[in-house]
């Protein structure tokens, strides 16, 4: 367990920061070195760390200032303050900032050594601890997956049989049902988890673009490369790598990544030495690959490589028992965000949203509460929120007349205000006697 | 022609004694079954000592020792009889480059209270030298500290703990080591 854990040294001495990085990776901890407070703020930005040795003393942003912001970007994460005997009173006052500890340089090794173990022990207790309390409240819950039907909760069986190996893992599902949170799920409850996640969309990217992104280039490798740049695989180390849309890579790109697979290095574009690489592959794709084979547009010996453990995530219309519990989280998610106050979905609402054939399936009932919420003020997401139910009301014939535009328009309203009268008058900003003379005029009705 | 880098030398700094020379070199053969030579006696390392502290830098000691290690040189382990600190620690016992060539160990640390016995030499002294001495050279192949309580490679808090454990690798670590050896001399031939 402890090579898991992950510390950042924070030192303006080079000396000091390369002496205690290669002590901290003999005693089986990784760690990595920054010299200054800025770059500190920025890899706890961008990675988690357990915990972080932090010089009092440096030019700049000294160590009180890069603690506060620390605490804020990341509060769980163990700060140590290490300071000279004559800056103990100012690691004091860390301490009462949020410092866990204060270790005076030079260092004593078996001080150090113990106070560490203890910090890793205690932080895998915490964890242990939000797990169990997690599997025995959230059952219906997998990081930010939802669902109860039974369909997901075979997904989450399988999420949680393949975290603790290092098997390469295929997503397979249509668009918007939710393929990298499952991968991101794998990730953060995996042995990999302190490393990073590295998300990669192949098919947004054209292919030679593509190549560079995932195994990146020497300076000098082609016209415009002015520097060597690492590549996704590369960033990826130590973690998992994503590669979302996989089954719309081209034939060279496939042979590429077949290569990586089996030799677990790579070579930059334009580079001679092999780069080996620890990294868990999770894909996904909403292709048929088999078929994909069968017309000779997918590599089958990749396919059988990416294909170690199957994850197929069900479209929402077939899960449709899932949707009251989804649209509950996403009204929880968005009166966070948005500061509102929506506690539920009306009945007819709920009714025509379980009638819906959800073609962009989570993703597009997610958009549909988000949507809601910005518009209006709650409590109810009702009928008049829901954009599909408007397009279904729209009569395919394009009207032709003022006065047709203005019956649509005045109907439109009133469904989306539930035939609230003075709500509707206000927002077309006419009285309401003008509202009740349109509505008898064009014979408009409330539907049951 | 180039000669392929194959012994391990051991480097007196000082005040070291023969017989714990021997001592240490032979548990180097032991362990890593590689041939061990002794070098002739460097003295006192007093381009390493820093004044204020009246301490040896043990960083400068392993730039030194690389600097004029023999070509068939495999490792280095530098041994001396002075007091150790590197530009973190208040004191350490020894230190290796990680996956590197060079490691220096002092006694200095290691004979414990000056009020018992040890300090004039007794086995004890030999048998944490030898410890030591595999277990920084062990660094120098890449080996991390290890978990188990008996293995050489096990990190000791104080010298109780040192005492406690073996002076060899134990079976994981072994495997590493040739492991790790194994790629080393096909690295450097």
């Amino acid at each position: 367990m402890k090579e898991d854990a992950r510390i950042l040294v924070v030192d303006d001495e080079p000396m000091v920061c390369l002496a205690l990085s290669n002590w901290l990776e003999e005693e089986n901890y990784f760690a990595r070195a920054v010299e200054d407070g800025p770059k500190a703020v920025a890899a706890v930005r961008e990675e988690n760390w357990d915990i972080v040795l932090l010089d009092l003393r440096m030019p700049g942003m000294d160590g009180m200032e890069v603690l506060k912001q620390l605490k804020e970007i990341a509060p769980q994460t163990v700060v140590i303050m290490m300071t000279a005997y004559a800056s103990i009173p100012g690691a004091v006052q860390a301490m009462k900032e949020g410092a866990y500890d204060y270790i005076v340089k030079p260092l004593d090794v078996d001080q150090l050594t113990l106070m560490l173990n203890r910090i890793v022990e205690h932080q895998q207790l915490i964890t242990e601890n939000i797990l169990l309390r997690k599997r025995l409240t959230e059952q219906y819950e997998f990081e930010d997956i939802i669902g109860r039907s039974e369909p997901m909760q075979q997904v989450f069986e399988m999420i949680r049989a393949v975290t603790d190996t290092n098997a390469t893992v295929l997503i397979t599902g249509e668009t918007g049902t939710g393929k990298e949170l499952v991968a991101r799920a794998i990730h953060s409850n995996s042995p990999q988890r302190y490393g990073p996640f590295v998300a990669t969309s192949c098919g947004a990217l054209p292919d030679t673009l593509l190549e560079s992104e995932l195994f990146g280039y020497e300076k000098g490798a082609f016209t415009g490369a002015d520097r060597t740049k690492k590549g996704r695989f590369e960033l990826a180390n130590g973690g998992t790598i994503f590669l979302d849309e996989v089954g719309d890579i081209s034939m060279k790109t496939q042979i590429k990544l077949l290569r990586v697979l089996q030799e677990r290095s790579f070579r930059r574009l334009g580079g001679t030495d092999p780069i080996e690489i620890d990294v868990r592959l999770i894909s996904a794709t909403n292709r048929d690959l088999v078929t994909a084979i069968e017309k000779g547009a997918f590599r089958s010996d990749l396919y059988y490589r990416l294909n170690v453990v199957t994850i197929h995530l069900p479209p929402l219309r077939e899960r449709k028992e899932d949707i009251p519990i989804l649209a509950a989280h996403f009204i929880n998610k968005y009166n966070v965000e948005f500061h509102k106050n929506f506690d539920r979905v009306d009945r007819k609402a709920m009714d025509f949203m379980l009638d819906y054939h959800w073609p962009g399936n989570v993703r597009e009932l997610e958009n549909v509460i988000e949507r809601a919420i910005v518009i209006d003020q709650g409590p109810e997401v009702k009928i008049g929120h829901l954009p599909f139910c408007n397009m279904e009301m729209v009569p395919m014939e394009e009207p032709q007349t003022l006065e047709e535009i203005e019956r649509l328009h005045i109907e439109k309203m009133l469904t989306r205000n539930d035939w609230n009268i003075a709500k509707t008058a206000r927002l077309l900003k006419i009285d309401r006697t003008t509202l009740h003379k349109k509505i008898k005029k064009f014979g408009l009705e409330r539907r049951q | 022609m180039k000669r392929n880098p194959r012994f391990i030398y051991v480097v007196p700094l000082g005040d070291i004694g023969d017989a714990y020379l021997e001592a240490i070199a032979e548990s180097i053969e032991e362990n890593f079954g590689l041939p061990v030579r002794i070098a002739p006696n460097q003295g006192i390392p007093s381009y390493a000592l820093d004044v204020a502290r009246q301490q040896y830098n043990s960083n400068l000691i392993l730039q030194k020792l690389l600097h004029q290690a023999a070509p068939d040189g495999l490792k280095i382990l530098g041994v001396t009889n002075v007091d150790l600190f590197n530009p973190i620690f208040s004191y350490v016992f020894g230190e290796a480059q990680f996956k590197g060539k060079g490691a220096v160990i002092s006694s200095y640390r290691l004979m414990g209270n000056p009020d018992n016995d040890v300090r004039q030499g007794c086995p004890p002294l030999i048998s944490r030298l030898e410890k030591e001495a595999i277990h920084e050279l062990g660094h120098t192949f890449g080996l991390k500290h290890c978990p188990d309580p008996d293995c050489v490679m096990q990190y000791s808090v104080g010298l109780e703990c040192a005492d406690r454990k073996f002076s060899f690798f134990c079976p994981a670590c072994r495997d590493l080591m040739l492991w790790h050896l194994g790629t080393d001399i096909f690295l450097t031939v």
